[in-house]
Formats: structure tokens, sequence, C-alpha cells
């Protein structure tokens, strides 16, 4: 295994809504980040078994399993106890990131987020060492 | 000279004197006519004073005036004392024999008299204890019958509460609505066995015997209230034809539209002696009572009396329930034995069904109440729940639209952009971003309004929170060369309010006033109020002000000062709504003052957060 600072950084965006899914990708494929999809939780999980990702992305209202269950399974998982979790929120002045975060998220991105805010917050989470 | 004498002492001491001055005026006479005789007689003075015989005489004469004057003295004691005592006697052992129920033995007078009112006084305390225990016990109803929403709960009570202060053996009450030959609700209450053989002396009712009864006696309810309550008030509870000569005309004549509506009571809690009496009283408006059935029985064979009869009744007392001028049904309380009643029952009985019938109109306009509720309840969640829905919907692709939008304009994309292209897309995304932000506002104001929106309070500190806002805002004060201030004392106790609320009320404030300021700028100022220990956040621009006539509903949903407002700056006016619903949430108030050209005030209190000092 290579070590973090010569290994591309790997995203795990779990998201349904496809265009909304491309386009965080998008974003993140400018800075050099691979990018991983899952569209539910559940299919996150299952990702989750064989790749190896650095941070998560992940939407609150998804079909099958949402955001903060999909977080909860995840943190319950040893070696993914300390993994960033970013929840991406629908509604600014909701408590759905404040949720998030009490169910294990390290952060919350309120939509609709520029690419800039988004690149931003990866930046922090991720620091090359 | 005719001397009127009120003491019987004086009657006494003047009529002895009397007797005693006759007497001797009496026995003066006869022995100086006895003298005088034997003087006549040639007899030697001497010598009649010496002659046994004279004596003799003397004395007779002397014990006969005694006895004389004793019997005068008696008869004047008979008059005076003996006949007004007997009459006493005679009306008090009538009293007592009423009263108290006991029959005196012939006894000494006074004996016989202080006894008799010993009996009175004593049946007079127990009866007026039995009064005051009966007005508690109403009381106690009373106050049972208006705390009881729930209808069927509140029939029982009543049923069981009036026949334990009535002593009855049963109670029904049977309420009736507007054309309708039988009752939409039937409340019987039956005493227990187990209580009548111990209630030979009745005793006082309390509260303790009272709920002890009720669980005693057996209590059965059956209502039918229509699924549509508001009927139920309206048609149910109106009268029966009205009383008076065409009453039985009237109720042959609608005999044929009963048929309408037949509420579903059992027929086994349908007894016709009490349908039969109802109806009586129904259309008398007035208390009717059967003192004595098996009387009654006798005299008209009525059915209905061979029925109670047979059940073991045997004194009825009907009382009508009215409701202004409307008979809305009735109570009936039967007896085990003939009973007179009195008007202390009738008015106790009246009382009853007074606060009877108006609790029972509460319990029906609660239900009514209730039930429309319940129905804008479920209306109002389906909107909430349609919202949410079609929020979510609109919001995903407008993500989209602003996210792409971004992603081309801020270079995340190979190429350079014209700016005329730059220009479009730039447009695009802000109007999508405008479009976005009234979704929120409309799901929160949907949340607001299904109260499903939860404030939780912390000790905020405002120059600090304010600033971080101000920074945020400081793109578009500066894009349109407005000035942003934060006008605060260093020293500010900290507010008590919800961080994120906090954040979107004051944003809203100032991205509103910016927005309605073309010259000029704002400023945010907050004040500490002492007397209130509130703090005053008010954000204050040059704009274009407000009219007057908008003031007034400036903080309603749905509304812009003007039409014209809205075409020049966009927006649905949700904001102000929101922002008034938010603060009221966190235990403040907002304000407005504006003058047209020259600018507008919104201002909002918080309260202090209490560890704070509370001296700037």
């Amino acid at each position: 295994m290579s070590t973090p600072t010569t290994r591309t950084r790997a995203i795990l965006i779990i998201e349904n809504e496809v265009s909304n899914r491309i386009l965080i990708e998008r974003v993140l494929a400018t800075r050099g980040y691979h990018c991983i999809s899952a569209t539910n939780g559940q299919e996150a999980l299952d990702l989750l078994e064989r790749e190896q990702v650095d941070l998560i992305l992940t939407d609150i209202s998804m079909p099958v399993l949402d955001g903060y269950r999909t977080t909860e399974l995840i943190r319950s998982r040893p070696h993914l106890a300390n993994i960033p979790i970013v929840a991406v929120t629908a509604h600014a002045y909701s408590d759905e990131g404040e949720a998030a975060k009490r169910v294990g998220c390290t952060e919350y991105l309120t939509k609709p987020f520029k690419p800039r805010q988004l690149l931003e917050l990866v930046d922090r989470l991720l620091p090359t060492k | 000279m005719k001397v009127t004498m009120r003491s019987l002492g004086s009657k006494l001491t003047v009529s002895a004197a009397l007797i005693l001055l006759f007497c001797m005026l009496l026995f003066l006479l006869a022995s100086w006519g006895l003298l005088t005789f034997y003087v006549d007689r040639g007899t030697h003075t001497m010598l009649i004073f010496h002659s046994q015989r004279v004596f003799l005489l003397l004395l007779g004469v002397g014990m006969f005036t005694f006895a004389l004057g004793i019997f005068l003295f008696s008869l004047v004691i008979r008059i005076f004392f003996i006949h007004p005592l007997h009459q006493l006697q005679t009306r008090i052992r009538t009293q007592v024999v009423q009263n108290a129920g006991a029959i005196l033995s012939s006894q000494d007078e006074l004996e016989t008299l202080s006894h008799s009112f010993d009996l009175l006084s004593a049946s007079l305390e127990s009866e007026s204890q039995a009064m005051t225990d009966q007005m508690r016990s109403m009381l106690i109803m009373s106050d049972a019958l208006i705390s009881t929403v729930s209808l069927e709960q509140l029939l029982g009570e009543a049923v069981a509460r009036l026949g334990h202060i009535m002593h009855s053996k049963h109670v029904s009450l049977l309420l009736y609505g507007r054309e309708m030959l039988s009752p939409w609700a039937v409340a019987q209450w039956s005493e227990a066995t187990e209580i009548r053989s111990t209630s030979a002396i009745r005793p006082p009712t309390q509260m303790s015997d009272l709920l002890e009864s009720q669980q005693k006696g057996s209590v059965t309810v059956h209502a039918d209230p229509d699924s549509n309550v508001t009927m139920a008030v309206t048609t149910k509870m109106a009268a029966l034809p009205n009383p008076g000569s065409a009453k039985r005309k009237a109720v042959r004549t609608t005999q044929t539209t009963y048929g309408i509506r037949r509420p579903r009571i059992p027929r086994s809690a349908l007894r016709d002696m009490d349908m039969i009496l109802a109806r009586i009283v129904l259309q008398k408006h007035k208390i009717a009572s059967g003192e004595d059935i098996a009387t009654i029985y006798q005299q008209r064979h009525e059915n209905w009396a061979r029925v109670a009869l047979e059940a073991g009744y045997h004194s009825v007392i009907a009382v009508p329930l009215m409701l202004q001028d409307q008979a809305i049904g009735a109570f009936i309380l039967y007896s085990d034995t003939p009973y007179q009643v009195s008007s202390q029952d009738t008015f106790l009985l009246s009382t009853a069904a007074i606060q009877a019938s108006m609790a029972i109109q509460n319990a029906l306009l609660f239900a009514e109440v209730k039930e429309k509720n319940a129905d804008l309840e479920r209306v109002n969640n389906l909107k909430s729940q349609f919202l949410s829905n079609v929020t979510h919907e609109l919001r995903t692709p407008l993500h989209s639209i602003i996210g792409y939008g971004s992603m081309l304009v801020d270079g995340f994309v190979e190429g350079e952009l014209t700016d005329q292209q730059e220009t479009d897309i730039r447009f695009i995304v802000s109007r999508a971003e405008d479009l976005a932000h009234l979704v929120d506002e409309m799901l929160d104001l949907s949340k607001i309004e299904a109260d499903k929106i939860e404030v939780n309070t912390e000790p905020i500190e405002l120059a600090s929170s304010i600033k971080d806002i101000i920074n945020q805002l400081k793109l578009m004060a500066n894009e349109k060369k407005l000035f942003l201030t934060l006008d605060i004392d260093e020293k500010m106790p900290q507010v008590t309010a919800d961080r994120q609320r906090f954040r979107q009320i004051i944003t809203n404030l100032a991205s509103n006033a910016l927005k309605f300021t073309e010259q000029g700028g704002v400023t945010i100022r907050c004040t500490y109020i002492s007397d209130s220990d509130m703090v005053r956040i008010a954000v204050q621009d040059t704009g274009i002000g407000i009219s007057p006539a908008a003031l007034g509903f400036i903080f309603e949903a749905y509304r812009q000062a003007d039409g014209s407002t809205t075409r020049r700056f966009g927006g649905t006016g949700l904001g102000l709504t929101i922002v008034k619903k938010l603060v009221e949430l966190q235990g403040g108030e907002v304000a407005v003052e504006s003058t047209v050209g020259q600018g507008s005030v919104f201002s909002l209190t918080l309260p202090i957060a209490e560890f704070s000092p509370t001296e700037s």
C-alpha cells in the first residue's frame, strides 16, 4: 500500500441524485481527487467492504438507507470510526446539519453550495501532508 | 283603670295580691257578721269570746276563706299557665311527629315540652346538616360535571352523583334531539344492593361516599352523537316542539317525520317508562313527580306505573333538562318508597338540571371543537407533507442549476467564457438562488405554522455573532456601495437565542435592508433595555421606506408592502413573517418604524442570558 503522500486521495460520494453526483465528482476531479460513487447508503456500505477511501460525502435524504443511518453504520465499523464524513444537507436553516453531526458526521455542507465551498471543506479535512 | 301587664310574673303577683285582699275582706266580713249575730241574740260580749262555739265558727269561716283563696289562685294559674302550656304542647307534639318522627310519651307537661324541644332542635340541626351536605354534594357534582369534557363520562357522573345525593334507587338520564322519538343518549344508574341493606339510617352525603357509591352503584351509558358533531349542538340540542295548547297535536303531526334518524341506542337501554316520563316533562318544561306510584296505578291504571311497581319503584321524580328555554332531555329519579317532594328537593333538582345541561352543552361543544381541530390538524399535516415533498423536488434541480452554473462561472471547466456568457450564467445562478431561497422560506414557514420548529436557546455573544453575519453580507453591501456597520456597547450582556435561528433572523433583516436601500447603508444597533432585561437589536437602513398603510401588515405572510415593490425587488414577503415567528418563539417581539423616502428600522428584542451581568 502506498503512503498517503503519494497515493491519490479517494473520496466516496453517496448521492442518489445523478446530476448532483456528477457535479461533485467533476469539482473534486479538478483537484485530482479520485471519486467513487454510491447511490444510497447500502451501496456505500458494500463499497466500503472492498475499497479504501479517505473521505466520505453523504447526502441525507436517500432511498433504501438515509444519510444518518449510513453514518451510524459506517461509524460502527472499527476501521472506519475516524474517517471524515461530510453530510450534504438540503436546507439552509434546518437542523439537518446538527443532527448529522450528532450521529457522527465530521462536518456538514449545505446545498446549494458553490464549488469553491466544497473544495475548501474537503481540503481542510484532507490536508496534504 | 285598665292595666295591661306583660310579664307572667307580675300577672301572678297581682292576681295573688288581689285574691289575698279578697279573702281577707271576706274573712273580715264573715267574722263581723258572725259577731253581730251573736250580739243581736243578746249574749254578753265577754261570753261570746269565751264561748268555744264562736271560736270554732270563726276558725271554720277562716278555713273556708283560705280554701276559697287557694281555689281562686289555682284557677288563675290554670288560666294563665296550664292552658297556654297545653296548647303549646299539642302544637309541639305535631311538630315533633312531623320533623323528628318521634311520638312523645305522655309525661309531665314541662318535661314533655323540654323533651320535645330537644327533639325538635336535633331534627332541625340534622336537617340543616343534611341541607348543607346536599349543597356540598351539589357543588362537588357541579365541579365534577364542569370539569368532565367526555360526554359519556359526564352523563355517567351526573346520574350517579344525583342518585346518591337524592338517595334514589335508580336514576335515568335521557337526551333528546329535535324531531327525535327516541333519545340519542341514555345514562342509567342503579343503587348497588349492598348499600341498600345498610342504608336504613342515611349517612351524610359526602365526597368520599359519593365516590364509593359510584363504585358500588352500577352505571351504564349509551350515546350516539352524530358523526357530524356540529349537528349535535345545533340540531340535537334543540328542543322538542314548543309546549302550549298545540303540543299534543304538534307531537302527533310531526311523528311521521321522526323516522329520519333513529339514534342507535341498544333496545335494552331504552325503558318505556323512562321515555314516557321524559316526554311528559319535556313537554311541560317542569318537574313532575309521582309521589306514590301504587295510588296512581290504582286510580289511573297507567301502564308505566305498573311496570314501575313491578321494578320495585314506589315514587318517581322527573326533571326536564333545560338549555335556555329548550328542553334537551330529562332526569328521572326512582325511589323504592313513597316520597313527598319538598320545595327543597325541587330547588335542588332544578339546580342540578341546569348544571347538567350546561355541562352537556360544554361537552358537546368541546367534542365539536376537538373534532374540528383534528380535521384541521389532518389537513395541516397533509399540507406540510405536501409542501415538504414539493420543496424537496423543487430544490434538487435548483441545486443542480446553481451548482453547475457556479462551476461554469467559477472556472472549473476548461476554456474561457465570454463576458456576456459569464453575465448570463451569473444571472441564471442568482435567479436560481432566489428561487431556492424562496423554497427554503416556504418550507420554513410551513414548519413554523405546523409548530414543528424547535428552538434550542443558548447564551449568545451578540457582537461576535453579528460581526460574522456582517462579514457574510459585506459582499452584497460592497456591490451596491453601501455601508454595513454594527453599533454595539462592548459590555452588552449575552442574549438567549437559538444560534441558527438568530443567524437566520439577522441575516434576513440585514439582507432585506440592503435590498431596499440604494444609497447610504445599513446599521445594526444593539441596546440594552434595563427595565425588561431584554436587548433590542435594530436594523436601520436609509432605503425607500414603507408606507404607513403597509406598516400594519408587513409581518403578515404572503404580502409585500405593495405590488410595485414586489415587481421591483422580487421575493415573496415570507422572510419577515418567519422572522416575526422565530423571534416570538424565542421570547421576543418584533417592531417596525419607517418614513417613506428616509428609511426603515426593523427591530427585535431578545431576553438576556440569566447568568450574564445585567448591568452594562
